[in-house]
């Protein structure tokens, strides 16, 4: 469950103030909005990146709005799915495996089930660089389902992605959340995607409209 | 009609001027150091190099030059890595004294370092200069031998890495950083597995930047560590014994195992640089994602 | 994956092992200091290799003297068995130094006008004169006019670049501003200097590599060179200017009585006599020889 309580976050000149919203557990709900009315800024406060103001975060019963963000324990794909260009392919998706003290061999096999879950098993070994936008956004889901967390937060997880990909890709994140219970907060600008969510909340003027 | 045309004739002119008198400037000023380089080659024959390298002391003199710049450079790092990180990234009031005091040791005069240095250690903190305490808690003598080379390097050395290593970590995506910690790393393995990668070429010149310094360094090793033979003498110290005497060529032929050094660890980096600029083995990036589920 | 952190580790080893490198192949290092703090007795270290005492004899010493002092330590080294060290400097810069540290023995300027500072200072313990050095004129290659030159006059008159010693740092200057005669002498020469070194080698320098054409240093200073790149033309009138050459014991020396025989060595041993002239000293009168206790010791005591 992803409960947000009075949220206000104040980001230089930008602000969001008095946001509410409650996913209840084991739903994918779509957060919408037009670009700049702070979907973003949302998100990476519910991850812990985000300096909040006041108000309240509670994830699945647990107030997390002090917590530093690797104890939250969320999954997230950030805006432009940014991936660590350091590490390769296959090391970007083990990252939350190997933060959680991982084995190299179950490390391994979780990385391929996760890549090849959204159809990226072959890129395991390539460079971040050598992606294109759509490949990044497969990266990226795959790493954020990849140590199975019970929330997760997806930033336009199918940018980028051609109409029939968009379909494949985002039936596989509904899967995910079948078997795993797992609340999604999904936040997107396009409107064919609010078809994912049974809930759909929309960010207007630095508040929120159901 | 004429005007414009005249004037469209005057911005060409223009131009071309501007682009010859950049073309000048650039090509004259790398053709002046190319003579310079060749007026010490012509003056200094190979065999007076070999003359040079065969007298004990300035072997002597050249391992340890390598030495200690090798343990300054290791040591100017270390100090980079954190101060440049904090120089890049903080927001505290305290990062504006922190940029101006590490940028001092590179614009002061080398000869105040040294003597900066020089009064330092005999300054008397406790009712006793340093140097004494140094001698009587530690057993290690500063002033005058092999810790004050490495002192007077790092003073330097460590100012250049912690500039490179800052800029480094400028260019670091700051969302690749918050990635790892929302994926459970924690602050240490962030900067390990995520930060520290990104930089690696950042270190490697801050390294080898701090290197070539260090072997160079000269005012500051003289007053602070003397010029001791065997002891405390390095190539640049050996350059200025050769030319106080008068005997150019020696200096020359010294000078040049400088360049040579400096030379050899320039092209040793450019090869390093071009393995690591380009992770991974794969042909270009892909143009589409037709990949598929 | 995270080969930076790898490297920055690995460089702990490596930086410990440079160090060692250091320690090992540096004869006098700072260990040694320790040991001679800690415990009196000398030698155990390990870094003394073959060498037959613990700490070496340190000369500071003007890099005027060096090729006569390399040559003297070496001798000294293979009649006594205690090794020699040479700390190398400009005199002035060597005496700015004993202001903080007077870790040397021995203390062997270019001239010994510096002895006396140090004297004065209260840092000499006993000090001796070991020889007489003069001043000659260096020239670029055999012409005309370094024949001239040797009539100082015709320094002042002809358009010759003239490199010259300050008479503030150097003392080869010092001694040319004191002792040349007529005393307008100098000051017209040093205003038609095209440039004030700081040390006499320098000028030798400047005329070696043709920056100037005609300069004055001391005669030992040109035995050390390579006499092919320039002329040395001597001068009666630079003859009166002429330099002691002087060592004295500094207070804090560790090993006075070793300090005191260097200077026996230098004063009377016929090897050491042989190189003196061989560099360009000229020797002293016997009366003159004898060993003077410092200025400060005599009241004090």
């Amino acid at each position: 469950m992803i409960e947000i309580r009075e949220l206000e976050i104040h980001a230089g000149d930008f602000f969001i103030k008095d946001i509410s919203l409650t996913v209840s557990t084991g739903s994918h709900a779509v957060l919408r909005g037009d670009s700049g009315a702070g979907k973003t800024t949302l998100l990476e406060a519910i991850c812990g990146v985000r300096a909040v103001s006041s108000g309240q975060i509670v994830l699945d019963d647990r107030d997390v709005t002090r917590e530093a963000p690797e104890k939250r324990g969320v999954g997230w794909v950030p805006q432009d799915a940014v991936l660590v260009p350091s590490l390769s392919v296959h090391e970007n998706v083990a990252l939350p495996l190997r933060a959680r003290g991982w084995s190299r061999r179950q490390m391994d096999q979780r990385t391929r089930e996760c890549l090849a879950c959204f159809g990226a098993e072959m890129l395991a070994d390539r460079s971040i660089t050598q992606l294109s936008g759509g490949q990044r956004r497969r990266v990226a889901l795959a790493r954020c389902i990849a140590a199975r967390p019970k929330i997760l937060l997806l930033d336009e997880p199918l940018t980028g992605l051609d109409p029939e990909s968009r379909a494949r890709v985002g039936e596989r994140i509904e899967d995910y959340r079948e078997t795993t219970q797992a609340t999604i907060l999904h936040v997107t600008h396009d409107p064919t995607d609010a078809s994912f969510g049974k809930q759909s909340f929309v960010l207007q003027n630095g508040k929120i409209a159901t | 009609m004429t005007l414009k045309r005249s004037s469209t004739s005057f911005g060409q002119l223009t131009e071309a001027t501007v682009r010859g008198l950049g073309f000048v400037l650039a090509f004259g000023f790398l053709t002046f150091i190319a003579l310079l380089l060749i007026a010490d080659v012509a003056y200094a024959s190979p065999s007076a190099i070999a003359d040079v390298l065969r007298r004990p002391e300035i072997r002597a003199s050249l391992r340890l030059t390598l030495l200690t710049a090798g343990v300054s450079s290791i040591i100017s790092v270390w100090i980079a890595v954190p101060l440049g990180l904090f120089l890049a990234r903080s927001r505290s009031r305290l990062r504006p004294v922190a940029a101006w005091l590490v940028d001092v040791p590179i614009t002061l005069p080398p000869l105040v370092v040294g003597i900066s240095l020089l009064i330092l250690f005999n300054t008397n903190v406790l009712g006793m200069p340093i140097e004494q305490m140094l001698r009587r808690w530690l057993g290690v003598s500063v002033t005058h031998r092999w810790p004050a080379i490495i002192l007077a390097q790092v003073c330097i050395g460590a100012s250049l890495a912690t500039r490179t290593m800052q800029i480094a970590y400028a260019r670091v995506d700051r969302r690749t950083e918050q990635v790892a910690r929302v994926f459970g790393c924690s602050r240490l393995q962030t900067f390990a597995w995520v930060t520290l990668p990104q930089v690696r070429l950042g270190l490697l010149s801050s390294a080898s930047l701090a290197f070539c310094r260090c072997i160079g360094e000269f005012g500051p090793i003289l007053v602070f560590a003397g010029a001791t033979r065997m002891q405390t003498e390095v190539l640049s110290t050996s350059v200025f014994l050769e030319w106080s005497v008068g005997d150019l060529r020696a200096a020359v032929a010294i000078s040049m195992i400088l360049v040579l050094l400096s030379l050899l660890l320039l092209a040793g980096l450019q090869i390093l640089e071009r393995q690591m600029g380009v992770p991974g083995q794969h042909d270009g990036p892909g143009q589409h994602d037709g990949t598929g589920v | 994956m995270n080969q930076p952190m790898h490297w920055l580790l690995a460089s702990i080893p490596l930086c410990a092992m440079l160090i060692a490198g250091i320690v090992w192949t540096s004869p006098g290092d700072v260990t040694g200091r320790k040991i001679q703090v800690q415990d009196p007795s000398p030698n155990s270290e390990a870094s003394d290799g073959g060498r037959p005492k613990s700490t070496p004899l340190l000369i500071a010493c003007a890099v005027s003297n060096r090729p006569l002092m390399e040559q003297l330590s070496v001798a000294f080294e293979k009649q006594s068995g205690w090794s020699v060290n040479l700390r190398l400097g400009p005199s002035h810069s060597l005496l700015s130094d004993l202001e903080f540290e007077r870790d040397a023995d021995l203390f062997l300027p270019a001239d010994d006008w510096y002895v006396d500072q140090a004297d004065q200072r209260g840092w000499i313990q006993t000090r001796a004169a070991i020889a007489h050095m003069k001043p000659v004129l260096v020239t670029r290659k055999a012409n005309i006019e370094a024949a001239k030159a040797a009539v100082l006059e015709n320094l002042i008159r002809g358009n010759l670049g003239l490199s010259l010693p300050s008479s503030d740092t150097a003392a080869t200057g010092r001694l040319l501003s004191q002792r040349l005669r007529p005393r307008s002498l100098w000051t017209s020469l040093s205003s038609h200097a095209s440039i004030k070194r700081t040390s006499a080698g320098e000028v030798l320098s400047d005329v070696v590599s043709g920056a100037a054409d005609v300069g004055i240093v001391l005669q030992p200073l040109v035995h050390a060179a390579n006499t092919k790149d320039f002329q040395v033309v001597e001068s009666k009138q630079l003859e009166t200017a002429g330099g002691i050459l002087s060592v004295g014991i500094l207070t804090k020396s560790r090993h006075p009585e070793i300090g005191d025989a260097f200077l026996q060595f230098m004063q009377s041993d016929p090897a050491a006599k042989q190189a003196l002239l061989q560099h360009g000293y000229l020797l002293l009168a016997p009366e003159t020889l004898a060993e003077i206790p410092s200025r400060t010791t005599a009241e004090s005591f």
